[in-house]
């Protein structure tokens, strides 16, 4: 059967342009809430990601404010392990208190000390630094390494002795007890010559000797 | 969880606005069976004048109610011009091209019409070959409908919150409605006949296989019976309907004998001249294709009910009558009717066919979801 339909063609024509116009309404609609959605999302997202960029900016900021006073702190404390390196390579390494200690134990009563000098000196071989030696001084504790100022071969403690003795028997017998004591070696007597003190005659000396804290091997 | 997608798609409703009756009616397809997803009917106020703001106010309002009150779904309609702004003319043509039947349209059919081809809506379908003496012509039915007319009707479902997909003649949709079961081999030279007593206009339908071939509007229907049967028992009009009405409804038993007798009686006038005109039409079909007279008509419109108005008709014309059951074989579970009264429904014929004109639109704007309506 042939159908009959008495819709104009105006009227057609009219709903296809309103459904066009609904269409491309709805389109335009829905782009600009999926673009308003992302644009809550992507706000969203931005404001977190800006807080942590925030968060790190600060601990950047203390981070670096520590590694700036880190760095302050291990420049100062490089500076301060120098300077404990230059006051240890200029600090004797045999204790004073032991050698008067010692020296106490062996000096008789007939012995009257009038100087005690105690002076660090290069050891003999490596006074002049000759490299086919080959000799290396093992000395007791530790040495940071020294600064340029600081003398760089091994020393050791150069003890210079003295006074007076009632007799030059006593003077003579120190001798000994320095040279039998393992505290002390080349004990060397400098001069020991009779002299009067207080009306009396007594024996002046002086004497030099080392203190055997070191070891030299071949 | 799928049912959304798998859903059928929702198709247009089928606006019937009768002179007495609005039906609304949405039918669905479930699998090769169409169902019937909505429908509801409302009462128009008889005393409104057709066409006047407070029927048309009154009309806007009653279909916003069925919608609602219904369960349709969608906006779009198929919608029926009534009888009485549709013109209908069958001429005979020397040829039944389309163009000759254009120029036809712009001269002679607009003047008979006295209507105005470049304003007015003319549309035409071709009836078949009829025979005038010994020449062969086609005859062309016209349908024709003013401008103002036109945008009146527009307007009126615009007004109701709808939009009108497709603006039917009644010829049309009752044809439609009954098509269905004319598809077999058989059926393609079968005559048939179907007649909708409507308020105004009783329309007369001669079809030959799936074809409409003749088409009458005969004013004598139900506002005529009531006016007759007001006129001969003296009573005022709305009395006389509602008198009908209960002799139409089986309530016979409260009314008296000598009144059923003396409605009859009033009507018998008017019946005559119904069957005499429809007796007219087989005959004018007879002579025009030369095709065998109709032995069977089926009656549809809420006029039908009339038991004796149908077995006076019977008694006139001299062919097997038969009540048409536009909905046999839908599926109605969905649809809230009352079939108590009026079991066959016939008074839906024309909103059935309003309906499935707007299944088969929906399947051309989508034909994935085409298939043969069983019914």
């Amino acid at each position: 059967m042939k159908e009959i339909d008495f819709i104009p063609e105006w009227y057609k024509a009219d709903q296809v342009r309103k459904r066009r116009y609904v269409r491309q309404y709805t389109i335009i609609a829905v782009i600009f809430g999926v673009m308003m959605v992302w644009s809550f999302v992507v706000g969203r997202h931005v404001k977190h990601v800006s807080a942590d960029v925030e968060g790190v900016q600060s601990a950047f900021a203390k981070g670096r404010d520590k590694v700036h006073q880190a760095q302050r702190l291990q420049s100062e404390i490089a500076e301060m392990k120098q300077k404990a390196a230059v006051l240890d390579a200029l600090t004797s390494r045999t204790k004073t208190t032991a050698i008067l200690g010692e020296l106490a134990y062996l000096v008789q009563e007939n012995i009257v000390l009038n100087r005690l000098s105690l002076t660090n000196e290069p050891i003999g071989e490596f006074k002049k630094e000759t490299p086919v030696s080959g000799a290396v001084v093992q000395v007791g504790g530790s040495k940071e390494r020294q600064h340029a100022v600081v003398p760089k071969t091994p020393s050791r403690v150069k003890v210079t002795i003295s006074g007076i003795a009632a007799q030059p028997a006593d003077a003579a017998a120190f001798i000994a007890a320095l040279e039998q004591a393992d505290y002390f070696q080349q004990v060397t007597l400098i001069f020991s010559r009779p002299t009067k003190f207080m009306d009396n005659d007594v024996t002046e000396f002086e004497m030099c000797c080392y203190v055997a804290d070191y070891r030299i091997q071949k | 969880m799928f049912e959304f997608f798998t859903k059928s798609k929702i198709q247009p409703i089928g606006l019937d606005v009768g002179h007495s009756v609005i039906k609304m009616i949405q039918l669905g397809r479930k699998d090769q069976t169409i169902c019937v997803e909505a429908a509801d009917e409302e009462t128009l106020d008889r005393t409104l004048e057709p066409g006047s703001q407070a029927w048309r106010e009154q009309v806007i309002d009653l279909i916003k109610t069925l919608y609602s009150r219904g369960g349709f779904r969608g906006q779009e309609v198929v919608f029926c011009l009534p009888g009485d702004v549709v013109k209908i003319k069958s001429l005979r043509l020397d040829s039944a091209r389309p163009e000759e039947i254009e120029d036809i349209i712009n001269t002679e059919v607009a003047k008979r019409f006295d209507m105005n081809p470049e304003r007015d809506e003319i549309r035409y379908m071709i009836a078949g070959d009829a025979y005038q003496g010994s020449e062969i012509k086609s005859e062309v039915i016209f349908f024709g409908i003013e401008q103002a007319q036109l945008n009146l009707h527009i307007d009126l479902i615009e007004q109701a919150d709808l939009i009108p997909i497709s603006l039917d003649t009644v010829p049309s949709a009752l044809f439609r409605c009954f098509q269905t079961t004319l598809r077999r081999r058989e059926d393609q030279e079968l005559v048939s006949v179907f007649v909708d007593l409507g308020s105004q206009f009783t329309t007369v339908i001669i079809g030959r296989g799936q074809e409409i071939a003749f088409v009458k509007q005969i004013p004598i229907a139900g506002d005529h019976l009531n006016q007759q049967v007001a006129k001969q028992l003296g009573i005022p009009l709305e009395e006389a309907a509602d008198l009908r009405d209960r002799l139409r409804h089986a309530d016979t038993d409260y009314v008296e004998i000598d009144m059923k007798r003396a409605v009859i009686d009033a009507m018998s006038g008017s019946i005559e001249s119904l069957a005499h005109e429809i007796s007219l039409c087989f005959r004018y079909y007879a002579v025009t294709f030369r095709g065998q007279r109709p032995t069977r008509a089926a009656f549809a419109g809420g006029e039908a009910y009339e038991s004796a108005l149908i077995e006076a008709l019977q008694k006139h014309l001299g062919v097997e009558i038969c009540v048409a059951e536009p909905l046999r074989g839908f599926d109605l579970s969905n649809a809230a009717f009352n079939r108590r009264p009026n079991p066959l429904m016939c008074e839906w014929a024309i909103a059935v066919g309003l309906a499935l004109k707007g299944v088969e639109l929906s399947e051309k704007q989508n034909p994935r979801h085409r298939n043969e309506i069983t019914v």
